[in-house]
């Protein structure tokens, strides 16, 4: 008998907790935060939604719905068209979130994420560069990223949140 | 891959460099312009906007109750700072009321046109979602075309000058901020008349660039528009004049370090480029710009 591919179990829904937390992700990050007297963006947030993306079979869909998402965000932020998109394919496919091996937990995920923030951080600091023509300063770069490291938490709450709603109680750790 | 077979890897590694492509061909295209998708860019403000709005209400109150630990820290001096400053204000005020009867008077001797006779129709807005990213400065606002905003209008606080209007939709509007690395407006200081530019750099302190004589700005120069070109209003308040670490004249906003919520943008109209009539060529009219293309 021929042996056959083991196929995973994929939990139904993981897209659509996908989607919409990179939903509202995209939308608070164009929010600023002014607290005394220092404003504050959250630029980098959406980048959360990509790294903790959902195990899914569904690839192909969500490489489109990552693509719009980046393209969502380029227009509200009126940055140029691409650059936000590039950045989460090249982080889609080299971190290849959609393929983890275990359902995610928070201190691990935590750890890691700084691998994935630097990474971005480095796309994102020679794409600009190209953009603008002059190389970006970096003081703005690390302090959305400790901004970004900050929300991480509430991030992934959100996350565990979207999955209590719409998935199964038994498939939740598929996801 | 785990949980798809040979076929749908294949498949998934195609639409991946697809889109890697498509995202690649967008981006280098509309590197330093952003003129693709006017349109749709607009549309999706506007879509995106009531979304917006809904998120920054938490993020509002955080900011509001800041603002208040803030302003309760520094009342008690700033309020014996502002009664010094009303009686100064007092004295000054009469002076500005008999200037202005002065003005009045020499202006219908020199039946000369006056600015502010002009009609100054201002449109209350509310701002959401500042961007400050490190490469633009931005803010949505929530009135468009259906409130008569056309592109160009200046856009400003209580405090100041905030921007101008970038791009217009039906119920939004993108305004550039004066600090964004595009933005270019001709300012004049009030102490010395002198011109400049004033170009954002991405930073908060956007610098003064082709002054029209250098000695004529110092540091604490209070910062207007000019006017010079047409097209924001002249004598909107924008700044202070400050030397950054470098010792270069940078200007301090007046919207920096302010929660901004409420904005008006003020309706004008730039300055229309007159019509040349040739005396020899009978009929003919040309447009002023279109004579100098050929120098």
């Amino acid at each position: 008998m021929p042996l056959r591919p083991v196929l995973q179990p994929f939990a139904r829904g993981g897209l659509l907790v996908g989607s919409l937390l990179m939903l509202i992700l995209v939308l608070v990050s164009v929010s600023s935060f002014n607290v005394f007297n220092t404003v504050i963006n959250f630029i980098y947030l959406p980048l959360i939604g990509i790294y903790i993306w959902p195990r899914t079979d569904k690839i192909i869909l969500s490489i489109c719905i990552i693509f719009i998402f980046g393209l969502i965000l380029d227009i509200v932020s009126s940055g140029p068209l691409g650059l936000w998109s590039l950045i989460f394919l090249i982080n889609f496919a080299v971190f290849k979130p959609h393929m983890r091996l275990k359902s995610l937990v928070f201190k691990t995920a935590f750890f890691s994420w700084f691998s994935f923030l630097f990474f971005s951080s480095i796309l994102l600091y020679f794409f600009v560069w190209f953009s603008i023509e002059i190389p970006p300063r970096l003081m703005p770069l690390i302090i959305q990223s400790i901004v970004a490291t900050c929300l991480f938490p509430l991030a992934f709450g959100l996350r565990h949140l979207l999955k209590k709603i719409f998935i199964d109680q038994f498939l939740r750790d598929l996801v | 891959m785990l949980g798809s077979n040979s076929n749908s890897t294949k498949a998934s590694n195609i639409a991946l460099i697809t889109a890697l492509f498509l995202a690649s061909a967008l981006f280098v295209s509309d590197r330093g312009s952003q003129t693709i998708f006017l349109q749709t860019r607009s549309n999706i403000e506007a879509v995106a906007t009531p979304g917006i709005k809904f998120l920054s209400i938490p993020i509002s109150i955080f900011e509001n109750i800041s603002e208040a630990i803030a302003e309760r820290s520094k009342a008690l001096s700033e309020n014996k700072a502002l009664r010094e400053e009303l009686y100064k204000l007092r004295d000054y005020q009469k002076e500005s009321r008999i200037m202005e009867l002065k003005l009045s008077r020499l202006e219908q001797l020199l039946n000369s046109p006056n600015e502010r006779d002009k009609s100054k129709v201002q449109t209350v807005a509310r701002s959401y979602g500042e961007v400050n990213s490190p490469f633009v400065r931005s803010s949505l606002i929530d009135v468009g075309r259906k409130s008569n905003i056309q592109k160009g209008y200046a856009v400003s606080t209580v405090e100041g000058l905030y921007g101008h209007v970038h791009r217009v939709g039906k119920n939004s509007s993108r305004v550039l901020l004066l600090t964004d690395i595009n933005s270019r407006i001709s300012v004049m200081s009030l102490r010395s008349n002198s011109r400049a530019i004033l170009a954002g750099n991405n930073d908060i302190f956007p610098n003064l660039i082709f002054p029209s004589n250098y000695e004529g700005w110092v540091e604490g120069d209070k910062v207007l528009t000019s006017g010079d070109g047409g097209m924001l209003p002249p004598g909107l308040e924008v700044g202070l004049v400050i030397k950054d670490a470098t010792g270069k004249l940078v200007v301090n906003l007046n919207t920096n370090s302010k929660v901004i919520d409420w904005v008006l943008v003020t309706h004008y109209s730039p300055i229309e480029i007159p019509i040349f009539q040739t005396g020899m060529q009978g009929n003919q009219t040309y447009e002023l710009s279109s004579i100098s293309v050929g120098f």
